[in-house]
This record gives structure tokens, C-alpha cells and sequence, in this order.
């Protein structure tokens, strides 16, 4: 057990500094427990020491947060609404209401998490990784506090499997698209993060994120809003010059 | 000026000679102060002291005590030295004309 957990700490360590470290623990004899808090001390140093500059808490405070704040907001009303659909379809509802919808947010939450992703990991590729844990964290995070509808439930089962969608949902349309957004950010170039730029500001007014008259009236017909999705085109362009490069050296 | 951790590390680095990496200098510095010396505070404190340039760290060899595992291999430049010695001096003149011995 606890060299499982030395494992997991040392994995957060660059791989020099893991292999140098791992192997003073070795030559010292210290193991298990004593061995894990050591290294404790080390992974909680390193993992501070970005936030005494003040580019971190900039990129914390003015991309992070709002950020997460939009997506949890956004992920809350998809959970909802796919909450609602799992009810209708357990109290025997027939009426094919809201299933088209709630297609329609899911594919734009997974749109609005991976631009997200790549706008953070462009504007700082060194913490890239700890921002995308960060946004995650935060999104899951906002998401859960988001607060629920009232649905009678119907039954444990019910609830367990609504339960369960949730986190399948959170895991779709936020975590995996937001890493690969970061990761995309973190090694792709300036015309792709001015394009993920223009996606979340659009994707961003096109929903009202609960504040009246915040969207302005044309975004109210959906047809404009399904235009807006040729703020989809970051990922368009990130696929294209992928695929582009590999048969290059194919 | 130096800390007086950074200075323990220079000092026990440049004892060590070509045998002086993270391992042995905590040894080093745990023998000799009799205090604890925590891996975070030796590693973080070789990086500052490497961006200050008052020393140098490489990969070594991997040997089969560490399994397998290379070491951090330090040493001390011209610059780290002359930084210690400043140091030592500055303690000196600040401790002279005073007695630490207890009055009867």
C-alpha cells in the first residue's frame, strides 16, 4: 500500500527528479511509510512553487475560474435535462420532448470544454497540466453544486442510474474534452487558440447562463445558434493539420 | 548573501567532492548538524542554488544500491564557492568579541 502510494507521488515529479529521488529512498533504506512522507514534503513544495509567481494565479483567476464557472453551469443544465429524460422514460412518458435539446447542449458543452481547454493550455504550456486539473476540478466541482430539479423519485434504482449517467455525462463532455483541449492548447499554434478564443466567447453569449436579457435577441432563434457552430472549426482545424501532418510523414 | 541551509548544502557538496549528489549530501548534512535534513527542502534548495549558478547538477550513473537508479550528481561552481566564503566570513565577523560560554 504504501509503496503504491510513493509510486503515485513520485509519478507527479519530473522523470529526472523521480529517478534521482526514487533512488536516494532506495539507497537509504527508507521505505513505506516513512519513505512516503518524505517525498510528501517534495511533491507538496513543487507543486507550490508555481503559485509565487504571479503568471499563475492570472491564469488561475482570469481563465481558470470563469471558465470553469461557464462549463459547470452549462454541464449542470445538460445533467438536467438528461435527469428529466431518464424520469420521463421511467414514469412511461412517450412524448419525445426535450431529446433533441438536450443533443443539441451536449454537443455544445463538449464543444465549450475543449476550446476552453485549448484557450488554457495555449496561454501557459509550462502549467498546462496543472491548469487542466484545475479546470476539471473546478468544473466537477461547480457542476455538483450546481443543484438539481425536483424529480419524484420513482425509485433506488432510478436514482442510482441517474447517479451514474451524471458521472458518465461529467466524464464525456467535460473531463475527456477539456484535457484534450489543454493538451491541443499546449502544442498546437496561435491560429488555433485565437479560433478556440472566438469559440468560447460565441459559445459563451450564446448561452444566458441564467442572466435575463445577457443574450441578445437574434441568439434566441436556433438556426443562429446552430450557425454559431462554425465556431466548432477550432477542433475542425486541429483535426485537419493532425491529420495532415501524419500522412506527411507517413 | 546565502541562506544558511544553502550554505550547509555548498559546504557539504564540496566535501563530497566528486562523490557529492542528493543522498550523500543529506547524509553529510544529518551527521554533521545533527539535524534532520527533509528531501524537499535539499531539492528545491539545489534548484535555486543551480538558477543562482552557485552550483551544477547532471544525471550520474545508475548503480544496482539504488536499483538501478542514477544519482543527481552536484558541484559546486567558482561562483557557489566564493558565495560560501562570504558567508563564512560574515559570520565570523559577527560573532567576534562575543563569548557563548555561560556566565557563572
Amino acid at each position: 500500500m504504501n509503496r503504491r502510494v510513493v509510486e503515485v507521488l513520485a509519478g507527479i515529479l519530473e522523470p529526472a527528479e523521480r529517478e534521482a529521488v526514487l533512488g536516494d529512498l532506495e539507497e537509504t533504506g527508507k521505505s513505506g511509510f516513512q519513505a512516503a512522507v518524505d517525498l510528501l514534503g517534495l511533491v507538496v513544495r513543487r507543486l507550490a512553487l508555481p503559485w509565487r509567481r504571479p503568471g499563475t494565479w492570472l491564469v488561475f483567476l482570469v481563465a481558470v475560474v470563469p471558465l470553469a464557472t461557464l462549463i459547470s453551469i452549462s454541464a449542470g443544465r445538460v445533467v438536467d435535462r438528461f435527469a428529466f429524460q431518464l424520469w420521463k422514460y421511467s414514469n412511461d412518458v412517450r412524448r419525445n420532448v426535450g431529446a433533441f435539446d438536450l443533443a443539441f447542449y451536449a454537443l455544445e458543452l463538449a464543444c465549450f470544454a475543449w476550446a476552453s481547454g485549448v484557450v488554457i493550455g495555449g496561454l501557459s504550456r509550462r502549467g498546462a497540466r496543472r491548469n487542466a486539473v484545475l479546470l476539471i476540478f473546478a468544473t466537477v466541482a461547480g457542476t455538483v453544486a450546481y443543484g438539481r430539479p425536483f424529480l419524484p423519485a420513482t425509485s433506488t434504482t432510478f436514482a442510482l442510474l441517474s447517479l451514474i449517467a451524471e458521472l458518465v455525462l461529467q466524464v464525456a463532455l467535460v473531463v475527456v474534452p477539456s484535457f484534450m483541449g489543454v493538451r491541443a492548447g499546449a502544442t498546437g499554434g496561435r491560429m488555433l487558440w485565437w479560433a478556440a478564443e472566438l469559440s468560447v466567447a460565441w459559445l459563451a453569449v450564446a448561452q444566458d447562463f441564467g442572466v435575463p436579457h445577457v443574450k441578445p435577441p437574434f441568439f434566441q432563434f436556433r438556426i443562429v445558434v446552430l450557425a454559431g457552430y462554425c465556431a466548432l472549426w477550432p477542433i475542425a482545424y486541429w483535426t485537419a493539420t493532425r491529420f495532415l501532418k501524419r500522412r506527411a510523414t507517413v | 548573501m546565502l541562506g544558511e541551509f544553502e550554505y550547509l548544502i555548498i559546504t557539504a557538496a564540496v566535501r563530497l567532492a566528486n562523490n557529492a549528489y542528493g543522498a550523500a549530501i543529506r547524509q553529510e548534512i544529518e551527521e554533521t548538524t545533527g539535524r534532520r535534513c527533509s528531501l524537499g527542502a535539499l531539492y528545491t534548495t539545489l534548484d535555486r542554488l543551480e538558477t543562482k549558478g552557485f552550483l551544477r547538477t547532471w544525471m550520474g550513473e545508475a548503480t544496482p544500491l539504488r536499483g538501478g537508479r542514477a544519482k543527481r550528481m552536484v558541484e559546486v561552481s567558482a561562483e557557489g564557492k566564493q558565495a560560501a566564503k562570504e558567508f563564512y566570513n560574515a559570520i565570523q565577523r559577527v560573532t567576534r568579541g562575543v563569548s557563548w560560554e555561560a556566565k557563572a
